[in-house]
């Protein structure tokens, strides 16, 4: 199991390495130069000169990539300002390090990271096995029509229309808000409440699907036909049997989809005015902040390799033979 | 302003070229109306709010006295809270260029100058705001003096000294301070673009500027000596870009999140990109501030909400949301028609002038012929590119390159656009037939933003009828400066627009029309050289009467467009802004192109 894990993390580690070569060096490959985000009106030749300077992006490409994985580790020290480690660089936009800009916004992506899977896991899966378990009865029917109907739906139409009918119509809710877990954990619940049911729409359709398809998959299985056979309960086989077999899939889906929710739900974020990392990297594409692209990019690719890995383990744990392989 | 990009998200304060709208720099247009039409429902249009015109004048000592003029019907108490699109990222005022933060920082930092406005919003004059005047000029406008008024104090109670003030002009020399105006760098230090780095380093290494520049002879007492005259000093020390730092509390890059305040309140709590918290600021004397109020014990302004999201709750005008307001998102332009022809949403909105003007621009490296560019402009649809940009509510169809917010501004029409805003091909390509210039082509850049794609199939369409073949060049907004500034580039003309950082023409015919500023990231993107114009601004600059230099300036700008024409000017800006109907004192400022911050109270 140990070697398993150090083989993971020794891969995890080199995929990252890669990640953030490739996405320095498309950094530097936009046509658009960063440092006119700090240069003011009078952006002279000789003014981008001094802000390249102030921001280390001066040097060639290859020492500024060194630097800036130096300063990952080390920290660095900027003209305009010092960037503690975990340095992931300099926002030319924000005049601050990207790390803190990065951990301000991540509560509230971890919040609706969260509270969207817990309702997602829960009605999606639910409605999946409920679907399989009564498979070709009413109740998968309407299931699998409700499933399809939500997988069809998309953010940025039901959002505004949740606003409109649940805040300015009917008036039962207020405008959707972070407020911090810790400072009110009901006004974190209320104020979240709506973008969860929202993000969560688009997923349940799709767990529902797979949670239903694969457990009749697993029910094809001649161990599981077996069990049946020598007269097991079918509640028995169903989650000793069928559900666990299903559970590796649906937890490799679940961790990919995770991850990349914290890396941010840009258009949840975006239509509830939610400060999350989505919507900073929207912000920062728009004004094409690299450093902070890039910051984002890099913290998004470490979240993707540390969940897969983590879910790797989790393998290693559901089925023993993927230690053997 | 600055150049703007699309959206109204940032607009600079003080002068912008290309694109459309997103962040807002200030101004003012053609007067309502005009020939674009305005709201249908007369009704509504009654209620409604009007775009006002607004004057600026130079005032006196005693209009520089405190308190301010009362807004009727103001009352005390209460937290304000404002929804704003982006964190305006800068708090130091040396850093300050933006519309959006130029509005916010107007409420905790000051400047020897500032603008007092009209409780109408259509007088803005000019006062002492940290200083007991707005200025007086000696030695030909080259020298000038400020006194401080006593009793001044920060936030921390300590009493603001010239040596103060020295500091906060000093600091500005830095490297660090890249992001704020700098003409009074360049006139003190008397050079251009960035030589100013060269000629001081800034006060960090102990080094102060010699008092031959800059002295501060008493703790009273600023003097300022320059190689020109400069004789509207008082109108470019009210930019907030030039506030004050206490040099004592000056912790450099840091500084940029937590500055002192000298104004009416001071920052609470500030979370990046999300919010900003103002409480009353203690040490403020309402007796030393001619500009300012204190009615709300704070301000609650939240980051991160998109126009569309403060025009919704806006428009619900319930609870929470009848509370607020936004001082710089303009009403969603999908929702403009709506909100303008429903009185009773209509009449909680404001509207009024930025210091905006959009041209179409033309690169006479390419297109040399004046009589080919007559023929384009002609053919200009204007009326089709401001509807493209959101019509009435956007702005006004503009004759010439001065935003009404301009001291001095005339409506003029040369070419005739206001009567034919949809263009007039059919002269067009009788003109070009003559110059055997049928079927030309021409390149347009434009930012690939919906408004600005619209505006080019409108413009490629028309000038087809007038025999032109437009080739669209759709760039990307973030790359969009980087390659319409480069000097020379690929493109015949280019949307683009500007706004003056004060209402005189110094901010405008220079930067954008100086032969002598072409190159790659300056301004003159038209690339015009003409040797006469390059001698009037000379002229110009050296007036000491700035009556007289606004006029000229006037005049200078329409020989430009007649007798050398680097562009067309299009439409001139307005924004259109709702509030909560439990909001008081809510005027629009042309100045500060966004809702006056400073006046605002719950009722």
């Amino acid at each position: 199991m140990l070697r398993f894990l150090i083989r993971r993390a020794l891969g995890a580690l080199v995929v990252l390495i890669l990640i953030s070569a490739i996405t320095y060096g498309l950094f530097w490959a936009v046509p658009r130069d960063p440092a006119m985000l700090s240069c003011g009106r009078d952006c002279t030749a000789s003014a981008l000169k001094i802000i390249h300077h102030n921001l280390g992006t001066d040097e060639p490409i290859y020492l500024q990539y060194w630097h800036y994985m130096v300063g990952i580790f080390a920290g660095r020290h900027f003209p305009v300002g010092n960037c503690p480690a975990p340095c992931l660089g300099y926002s030319f936009d924000e005049s601050t390090p990207v790390w803190p800009i990065i951990t301000g916004r991540l509560p509230v992506t971890i919040s609706l990271a969260i509270g969207g899977s817990v309702v997602f896991l829960i009605v999606g899966v639910g409605l999946g096995m409920i679907a399989a378990a009564r498979r070709g009865k009413l109740i998968d029917k309407v299931a699998t029509t409700l499933s399809m109907f939500m997988y069809s739906m998309q953010i940025y139409f039901l959002g505004p229309i949740a606003l409109a009918i649940l805040v300015y119509g009917l008036h039962l809710f207020n405008n959707p808000a972070y407020v911090p877990f810790t400072e009110n954990p009901w006004g974190w619940f209320v104020g979240l409440l709506i973008p969860w049911a929202v993000l969560a729409t688009i997923f349940v359709g799709a767990y529902t699907r797979m949670t239903r398809s694969l457990l009749i998959e697993q029910f094809q299985e001649e161990h599981v036909k077996m069990a049946r056979a020598k007269g097991m309960s079918t509640p028995f086989v169903f989650f000793r049997y069928a559900w666990r077999g299903a559970l590796s899939m649906i937890i490799t889906q679940f961790g990919m989809d995770f991850s990349s929710l914290l890396g941010g739900a840009i258009i949840t974020e975006y239509t509830f005015s939610l400060q999350g990392l989505g919507a900073f990297s929207v912000e920062a594409t728009d004004k094409s902040d690299l450093p902070s692209i890039m910051g984002i990019m890099l913290f998004g690719a470490a979240l993707i390799v540390i969940f897969n890995a983590a879910i790797d383990a989790c393998y290693a744990v559901i089925d023993p033979r993927v230690r053997l392989n | 302003m600055t150049r703007s990009l699309s959206g109204r998200a940032l607009r600079y304060s003080a002068c912008a070229i290309v694109a459309s709208s997103a962040l807002a720099l200030s101004a003012c247009s053609s007067g309502g109306g005009g020939a674009n039409a305005g709201p249908k429902n007369n009704q509504a249009q009654a209620q409604q709010s009007e775009k006002k015109y607004s004057t600026t004048k130079v005032g006196t000592a005693a209009d520089s006295n405190g308190p301010a003029t009362p807004v009727p019907g103001a009352k005390n108490g209460g937290v304000l809270q404002t929804y704003e699109e982006s964190d305006i990222g800068h708090y130091d005022p040396g850093q300050i260029y933006t519309a959006n933060a130029q509005d916010i920082v107007s409420l905790f930092e000051r400047g020897l100058t500032g603008y007092k406005m009209s409780n109408d919003g259509t007088k803005f004059t000019v006062v002492g705001d940290l200083a007991t005047d707005p200025g007086t000029a000696s030695n030909g406008d080259k020298t000038w003096t400020f006194h401080l008024k006593s009793g001044l104090k920060w936030q921390d109670g300590t009493p603001i000294t010239a040596t103060d003030i020295k500091w906060s002009f000093e600091r500005l020399f830095d490297s660090g301070e890249t992001n704020g105006p700098t003409y009074m760098q360049q006139w003190l230090s008397n050079t251009t673009g960035a030589g100013f780095r060269k000629f001081y380093p800034g006060p960090y290494k102990g080094k102060s500027l010699p008092d031959s520049v800059l002295s501060a002879p008493d703790n009273s007492t600023i003097v300022f000596n320059f190689k020109t005259p400069h004789a509207d000093l008082p109108y470019t020390l009210a930019m907030p870009g030039y506030g004050a730092v206490e040099k004592a509390k000056d912790t450099k890059a840091k500084y940029d999140q937590m500055p002192v305040s000298d104004g009416p309140y001071q920052i609470k709590s500030h979370s990046l990109d999300k919010e900003l918290v103002l409480e009353k600021n203690p040490n403020w004397d309402p007796k030393l501030d001619p500009i300012r109020h204190q009615y709300l014990d704070g301000y609650d302004i939240h980051y991160g909400h998109s126009t569309q999201d403060t025009t919704q709750r806006l428009e619900d005008q319930t609870g929470a949301n009848a509370k607020a307001v936004s001082l710089g998102n303009p009403v969603d332009p999908n929702s403009a028609d709506k909100v303008l022809t429903t009185p009773s949403i209509a009449k909680y909105t404001v509207q009024g002038y930025e210091p905006f003007n959009g041209t179409i621009t033309y690169n006479m490296t390419r297109l040399k012929d004046y009589q080919v560019r007559k023929a384009l402009s002609i053919a200009m649809p204007i009326k089709q590119i401001l509807t493209a940009a959101g019509g009435a509510s956007a702005g006004d169809l503009a004759g010439n390159y001065f935003s009404p917010t301009m001291a001095g501004w005339k409506q003029t029409d040369p070419y005739g656009k206001l009567k034919k805003p949809n263009g007039d091909p059919a002269t067009a390509k009788a003109m070009l037939t003559k110059l055997h210039k049928t079927g030309m082509k021409v390149t347009l850049a434009y930012e690939n933003t919906p408004a600005m794609q619209n505006a080019a199939a409108a413009i490629q369409t028309t000038l087809k009828q007038a025999g032109v073949n437009v080739q669209l060049k759709d760039i990307p907004r973030s790359t969009y400066f980087t390659q319409i500034d480069v000097v020379p580039n690929q493109y015949d003309m280019y949307m683009a627009d500007w706004g003056a950082d004060w209402p005189n023409g110094d901010t405008v015919i220079p930067p954008l029309f100086d032969g002598r500023q072409i190159a790659t990231g300056a301004n003159n993107t038209a690339h015009l050289n003409d040797p006469y114009v390059n001698k009037q601004i000379d002229k110009i600059n050296a007036m000491t009467d700035v009556n007289q230099s606004q006029t000229a300036w006037q005049n200078l700008g329409e020989y430009i467009l007649e007798k050398d024409l680097p562009g067309i000017p299009t439409y001139n800006w307005t924004q259109v802004q709702l509030y909560g109907k439990d909001v008081g004192g809510v005027v629009y400022n042309n100045v500060l192109a966004m809702l006056d911050p400073t006046r605002l109270f719950l009722k």
